[in-house]
């Protein structure tokens, strides 16, 4: 209420130090660094790919040329290419976030009943994360390659099909699904983890008091506890899954055909390969619009938690 | 209204205008045979629906407001 | 949580954690096996388990390759990015965690940048120090194509978000009770901050770091296009074993564990700051 009213303070900024620097004037002289560089090197990029993306841009033909309005949108939009990287990259995101949310949550759990060595598991869990996508992703080519890859050797051994991962246009995605999901799942399993283990212990004594079944009390209590930092953790995964790009590149670089071209890719091959900058600049304008729109419904519940904490005096 | 949330229903009013603008190109633009006839109208339509939304959050948040000073006075009165 | 603990159900959780760290090791575990391996014990099916190791793939990559550069160009912009992040990102994190700058407007602005894909952005970064590398200022700090200082602050620009993102949450959880006693007793903002909330955000901003060491050396797309031969880093360096003939998996078996075993080691010693309470301040304990 009092923030509709127009009243925002907290006690602390009506104090004023012996220095004479109001509160105010000391907060931004904080975050005026961070804000310069993010300003320089996040707006200005934007600003020039927002003004290419009105213009025709054809690298091989002489570069960036005269204003050409919205054609390059219309372009865009009709480029059905555009729209299927678009799918894949949706594909790819939902499957991928799904295994690792779940995966990661299971193993947490698993991970939250031990007594022993939880450590030891935790370090060795994390190794993947400390990996490169790029020069990891570059070797599991070798473990994928049908002739000598060790893959489809022990899936051979249990008498299992094997797969053509990378050359085969119907699985090259989930190809690349998997690898990210052994990367990042241990994120998520570590993060729940934290989770888990910072939840208060009352509530979960009351409920064992009560004789609650073991069930009951995940439904109840556990889960509606843990939704902030889930809901957390899938914003930051979601955020990455669909700025993919390391993993395409050495996996399957988009290949075989088109089948693995998400977005990131697709903006790669146009402007780097194709050196059209003016439907990159496009798409890469059309993306930040739709990523601003995602962050408003993602980052808003989340700021909010930040700004109510900030302002409890 | 506080500067607050004008800032944030401006900036949320000026993405509904770019949203309009590529929903616009996407689906409506092939129903028109001219294309400067639909672009003007595109900006048109995409300006009134972002007013709209300005000017609804407006008023929201200043009968919002009056709530709470209503309620402050109430509250008040009683003392 | 006192649950009655059945045997069966504990071999079956120990059993599936097993298999879960299997999951997870592997590839790493058969990338170093690789590495070890003659030629002619890795192009071959069956995969071997036993051989004789060697470490020709090592001494290729370092002598022929030059690789230990590579590792010495990552370190350098590795380091000097997390420093610069953890020294700029605290700073206005604190700010937005207890002054609330901006009344949430900013901060959503600065986190809303980690969404956009680096590879949106290349062509003007690529732009901007192509110019600016050609000015005496540019020289002199070194912000160039294929010069360490462009990479740096391109890496500092890239993880301020997410590292404001996680350090706001844990000064967020420091109480406000101590900076105010120390206020009160004369301190100035500075030395309160200083003095009080720093060394207990000492875990937090150790995360913080880590994450961004790690980000920084595991960097691909940037280091890819803004260096070509001076500044590379080893990420650049493991592409460059791509051939015509085709990718000789013993040297890349070898680089890549170069490559990636700095970050292990620096993971494994940090694992138990990397976890404490990092739930973004989403849980309160």
């Amino acid at each position: 209420m009092a923030n509709v009213l127009g009243v925002s303070h907290t006690s602390d900024m009506v104090v004023r130090s012996k220095a004479g620097m109001s509160d105010r004037t000391f907060s931004i002289l904080l975050v005026a660094p961070a804000l310069a560089v993010i300003l320089v090197f996040a707006i200005l990029p934007l600003v020039y790919a927002l003004d290419v993306s009105f213009r025709f841009a054809d690298l091989t033909r002489g570069g960036i040329r005269e204003y050409v309005g919205l054609d390059n949108y219309r372009r865009v939009f009709s480029d059905s290419n555009f729209w299927t990287a678009g799918w894949i990259t949706l594909k790819f995101t939902v499957v991928a976030v799904t295994l690792q949310m779940t995966l990661g949550v299971g193993i947490a759990f698993l991970l939250h009943g031990m007594t022993v060595g939880k450590g030891l598991v935790r370090s060795l869990i994390i190794l993947p994360l400390a990996t490169s996508a790029a020069v990891t992703g570059l070797f599991w080519r070798y473990l994928y390659d049908t002739q000598f890859g060790v893959l489809n050797w022990i899936l051979g051994s249990f008498g299992l099909p094997e797969p053509n991962w990378l050359g085969d246009y119907t699985i090259a995605l989930w190809s690349v699904v998997i690898f990210d999901v052994w990367q990042w799942t241990p994120f998520v399993a570590l993060i729940a983890l934290a989770g888990l283990q910072a939840l208060p212990r009352e509530p979960f004594e009351a409920a064992e008091l009560d004789g609650a079944s073991s069930w009951r009390v995940l439904r109840t209590l556990t889960f509606p506890l843990l939704k902030p930092v889930l809901f957390l953790v899938l914003v930051l995964r979601t955020i990455d899954c669909v700025r993919l790009y390391d993993a395409v590149a050495v996996l399957t670089r988009g290949g075989p055909g088109t089948s693995t071209e998400t977005m990131t890719f697709y903006l790669y091959r146009t402007g780097l390969k194709l050196f059209r900058m003016d439907y990159a600049s496009t798409m890469a304008i059309f993306f930040l619009y739709v990523m601003l729109v995602a962050a408003i419904f993602a980052l808003t519940p989340l700021l909010k938690q930040f700004t109510d904490r900030a302002k409890e005096a | 209204m506080t500067f607050s949330q004008a800032w944030d229903a401006g900036f949320k009013a000026i993405l509904i205008y770019v949203g309009v603008v590529f929903g616009w190109l996407i689906f409506i633009e092939r129903l028109f045979e001219n294309q400067s006839v639909s672009v003007a109208v595109m900006n048109v339509v995409a300006a009134i629906c972002a007013v709209a939304f300005f000017v609804r959050r407006r008023r929201y948040c200043i009968a919002e407001r009056r709530a709470a000073e209503a309620e402050v006075a109430s509250i008040l009165a009683e003392i | 949580m006192h649950e009655k603990r059945s045997l069966p159900l504990e071999v079956l959780r120990y059993g599936l954690i097993v298999l879960v760290i299997g999951f997870f090791v592997f590839p790493i575990f058969w990338m170093v096996l690789t590495s070890l391996k003659p030629d002619d014990a890795i192009m071959v099916s069956p995969p071997r388990f036993l051989f004789t190791p060697t470490l020709e793939n090592y001494r290729h990559a370092i002598e022929d390759k030059n690789f230990l550069f590579y590792i010495r160009n990552t370190l350098i912009i590795s380091v000097i990015s997390t420093v610069f992040v953890v020294i700029l990102g605290s700073l206005a994190a604190y700010s937005f965690a207890r002054y609330n700058v901006g009344d949430g407007h900013l901060l959503f602005f600065i986190l809303s940048t980690k969404m956009m894909p680096a590879i949106a952005v290349i062509l003007p970064f690529f732009l901007i120090f192509r110019e600016v590398g050609k000015t005496g200022f540019g020289q002199f700090m070194h912000l160039g194509l294929d010069q360490h200082g462009a990479l740096i602050l391109s890496y500092v620009v890239f993880n301020l978000p997410f590292a404001i993102w996680l350090l706001v949450s844990f000064f967020q959880d420091i109480p406000r009770e101590l900076e105010h006693s120390a206020r009160l007793d004369g301190l100035s903002r500075l030395k309160v901050l200083r003095k009080v909330t720093l060394p207990l955000a000492a875990p937090g901003i150790a995360v913080t770091a880590v994450f961004t060491l790690i980000f920084c050396w595991n960097e691909f797309l940037f280091a890819y296009i803004l260096t070509r031969k001076t500044a590379s880093t080893v990420t650049v360096g493991v592409e460059s074993f791509f051939t015509l003939q085709g990718i000789l998996w013993g040297p890349v078996a070898a680089a890549a564990t170069i490559a990636v075993a700095p970050m292990l080691v620096f993971v494994l010693a940090m694992q138990r700051y990397m976890v404490r309470g990092l739930t973004f301040g989403a849980v309160r304990g």
